[in-house]
């Protein structure tokens, strides 16, 4: 579905200015239904490479290809239709609109897609049964907990059924309970679509509801894992290349929390 | 949800900010209002009388349309996170059209109808001072001109629409974070002499002026007024903090007014200031 091939990103160069490579020839392959996860130290160029899938930023160089057709000879018009119609965002900070209420700021991509108001209340309703944000639906941002705004915007980044949802650290600062039920939410999504997730975490609790997980250094691959059926397996792999990276990828307050 | 309860959404929750706006946006409307009802006024027989109204309206309108155009970019500029979100989500051209023609026509909407009231419930209080201030010997009577309402209306709907079109097309071309007000890049010494010469060019232009030969220079000294007090305070001001800084605290005093303004963003500083000079400028 989607496939990037030697991305890089360099910031800097300008006169006087020092040259930064975030990214580093980076492929990557994402498969319908797959969650994949990118692991690295702060730095790494995690986020970097999200912006550039989600065509956030463009690339200095590379390509990315998406069902046949390559993003970054997109104008700026069409990857804002690209965008509205292919991916979901899901941020660390909610980022939600204050002058709307959880439900309403749910309704965005559909609102944009024009869609009939009666479909999105049903198609919201659903998605917070599901995440269970029943209670709390009607507040606004500022009145919720931070557990309910990041299950508002995973609800957003989901309603209108993307092909990709790209989450920067969606866990970040959920306690692990609200952890668990934002990411049980998105694999039943995950379960009943075609919709595959890009997930870019520093908790490997998180990252162990992957298929695979990348690990990034320095812009660059350094190795991936797989998961097989056994769950714990693969959190104790990603927590071997972890210390193997020096561990400074962990937030060990955190994962004392998961 | 609808664009246009989004919009409504919108205004609510930015009230507090647009509060002040939307009144002196009101007020402005009511002013020209009442000006317009004058000028087309049947019992207000002078030419002279009339050209002075003409030259005030002039002022008023040239000081507001500037006050709308740039308090209006504040207000989306401060929305800022909010651009960028929805721009992230997708947001396009014609969706950015959709929700400020929706946002811009609500309050344009209620600013023209609350500044035609007003101008209505003020028009008798109005000919009474007109006709007290021009010596009038009988006072004006109560009359509504239907051009004047329409002059009115238009031209703050027309004005709406250009500032509405301008952010529009700033928010399309994603450049409303990223420029800046334009700005006259001037050293402190050269902008101070040539706001004393431009307010020299007032005095000037005013003093050796007959009545024929006013109305032809009138934009001309409204520039160079608007030009010179405005510079003159700008770099004036910035020549002052600079001087005072190494000077003792009893020759700071006179600059620590200046400094009340430095602590807020640098707009609105040059926003309070323009208000400042059409306000004296009105008052002349």
């Amino acid at each position: 579905m989607l496939e990037a091939k030697y991305l890089t990103k360099v910031y800097g160069g300008e006169i006087g200015a020092p040259r930064h490579r975030a990214v580093n020839g980076f492929h990557l392959t994402i498969q319908p239904k797959e969650w994949v996860g990118v692991m690295g130290p702060s730095g790494s160029g995690k986020t970097t490479l999200l912006r550039m899938l989600g065509t956030l930023d463009l690339p200095t160089a590379g390509e990315i290809w998406f069902k046949g057709r390559e993003l970054t000879q997109l104008s700026s018009k069409e990857r804002a239709d690209f965008r509205r119609r292919h991916l979901g965002f899901i941020f660390q900070d909610d980022r939600l609109l204050d002058a709307l209420t959880l439900r309403e700021n749910t309704w965005l991509p559909l609102i944009l897609a024009g869609e009939d108001p009666t479909k999105m209340q049903k198609r919201s309703d659903t998605l917070a049964a599901l995440f269970g944000l029943d209670k709390g639906w009607h507040r606004f941002p500022r009145q919720a907990s931070g557990g309910e705004k990041q299950r508002a915007a995973a609800i957003r980044a989901l309603i209108h059924r993307p092909d990709l949802v790209l989450a920067d650290e969606p866990t970040g600062n959920l306690d692990s309970k609200t952890s668990r039920c934002l990411l049980s939410g998105l694999e039943m999504i995950r379960q009943e679509s075609e919709t595959a997730i890009l997930m870019v975490t520093h908790d490997p609790v998180a990252a162990s509801w992957c298929d695979r997980v990348l690990f990034i250094r320095d812009g660059s691959l350094m190795t991936e894992v797989r998961r097989g059926d056994d769950r714990k397996l693969f959190l104790r792999q990603i927590l071997t290349v972890i210390s193997a990276m020096g561990g400074d990828s962990l937030d060990l307050e955190r994962m004392g929390n998961s | 949800m609808t664009w246009r309860e989004w919009a409504i959404r919108n205004l609510r929750y930015h009230w507090q900010d647009l509060m002040a706006y939307f009144l002196s946006c009101t007020w402005a409307v009511t002013l020209v209002h009442l000006f317009m009802q004058v000028i087309d006024h049947p019992e207000l027989a002078s030419d002279v009388h009339r050209g002075f109204f003409f030259v005030a309206l002039f002022l008023l309108v040239f000081f507001m349309a500037g006050f709308i155009w740039l308090s209006h970019q504040y207000f989306y500029r401060k929305r800022e996170e909010e651009w960028e979100l929805l721009s992230w989500l997708g947001m396009e051209s014609a969706h950015w059209k959709r929700l400020l023609l929706w946002e811009s026509g609500l309050l344009a909407g209620i600013s023209i109808l609350g500044g035609l009231g007003g101008g209505f419930l003020l028009a008798p209080l109005f000919y009474l001072a007109v006709s007290t201030v021009l010596f009038l010997p009988d006072p004006l009577g109560m009359h509504f001109s239907w051009r004047g309402i329409l002059w009115t209306v238009a031209f703050f709907a027309l004005l709406y629409f250009i500032v509405t079109w301008r952010i529009w097309n700033q928010l399309g071309n994603e450049q409303l974070r990223s420029t800046k007000l334009p700005r006259l890049q001037l050293s402190e010494k050269w902008g101070i002499v040539f706001s004393l010469l431009s307010l020299g060019g007032v005095w000037w232009g005013t003093d050796t002026a007959t009545w024929t030969a006013w109305i032809p220079r009138f934009p001309f000294i409204v520039f160079l007024g608007l030009f010179g007090g405005f510079g003159l305070l700008r770099y004036g001001g910035a020549w002052l903090m600079s001087w005072a800084r190494n000077q003792p605290l009893i020759l700071k005093i006179p600059s620590l007014w200046l400094l009340i303004t430095w602590l807020r963003p640098r707009w609105s500083q040059d926003a309070r200031l323009l208000i400042l000079i059409s306000g004296m400028m009105q008052l002349q």
